[in-house]
């Protein structure tokens, strides 16, 4: 049991000392990303099934069933919420116009959502109308019903939802106070 | 060497790459880079918090490796979304 304890100890530092090395050496942000994921995974996994182990080996020293629950929720927590926040935290990075070193030879990000110039200037509006399709060559969504056109300020700004739902709203506190 | 020794010198190893990793939350270029040393930080500190406690034999620090592996799922979920443009 104390090989085992180990080897799975090894590994798990092992891996964690790979992605250590692989976020401090990597040149960009997505490849740091990519360094990360072998610490939130394998490490952390191979630590945990030691410390199972560690608790199987000398069981009447603790409550060891629910140690070994919560190592278990750990052990599923982790992985389930690694890729949410690695997904988020990679869709940051792009569309606060970090670009990888070589470039991209295929964006399909840019192809489904436009440049991201493009909708920093919408950066304070709700959810809903910060989602609006931009496609410069009108491919883009095409299974999509195809959304009203936007009207045009004199500054070049799009009037989208977010004005006219605030003039509604006073709209309706005036026909509710008539 | 016995298992404690072993769970005890992974805990100690960790620590070290936590510490490692606190260079790319100063150098780093981007905030990006920042955020995603300190989510893998955040999750060396859990794995640490679980070996201990299993060195110390408390199930304290057990809990408080959950709660600080929620806690660093929720704020960088958070901080891409601020620096997306959308809170």
């Amino acid at each position: 049991m104390t090989i085992a304890i180990g080897i799975f100890m090894i590994l798990g530092v092992f891996f964690a000392a790979i992605g250590t090395i692989g976020i401090l050496r990597m040149p960009d942000v997505f490849g740091r990303l990519q360094a990360s994921t072998c610490i939130a995974t394998l490490s952390t996994f191979c630590s945990s099934l030691a410390g199972i182990l560690y608790v199987i080996a000398n069981r009447e020293n603790f409550a060891s069933v629910s140690t070994i629950v919560k190592l278990v929720l750990f052990i599923l927590l982790v992985i389930v919420t690694n890729p949410i926040s690695n997904h988020a935290l990679c869709k940051a990075a792009y569309r606060t116009g970090v670009k990888p070193g070589k470039g991209l030879i295929i964006d399909d990000y840019k192809a489904d959502f436009g440049e991201a110039k493009d909708i920093e200037g919408k950066a304070d509006l709700p959810d809903a109308d910060f989602d609006l399709p931009y496609d410069p060559d009108g491919m883009a969504n095409a299974n999509e019903p195809i959304p009203e056109p936007a009207e045009v300020t004199p500054a070049g700004a799009p009037v989208i939802e977010y004005a006219s739902s605030v003039t509604g709203k006073t709209n309706n506190n005036g026909e509710a106070s008539k | 060497m016995d298992m404690q020794t072993l769970i005890m010198i992974g805990a100690i190893c960790y620590v070290v790459l936590g510490v490692l990793l606190l260079y790319r939350i100063a150098v780093g270029p981007t905030a990006a880079d920042r955020l995603c040393a300190a989510d893998t930080l955040d999750l060396i500190t859990a794995t640490a918090l679980v070996l201990y406690s299993l060195y110390c034999g408390r199930a304290i620090y057990l809990d408080i490796a959950l709660i600080v592996a929620i806690l660093g799922f929720i704020s960088t979920v958070f901080v891409s979304r601020y620096l997306e443009g959308r809170v």
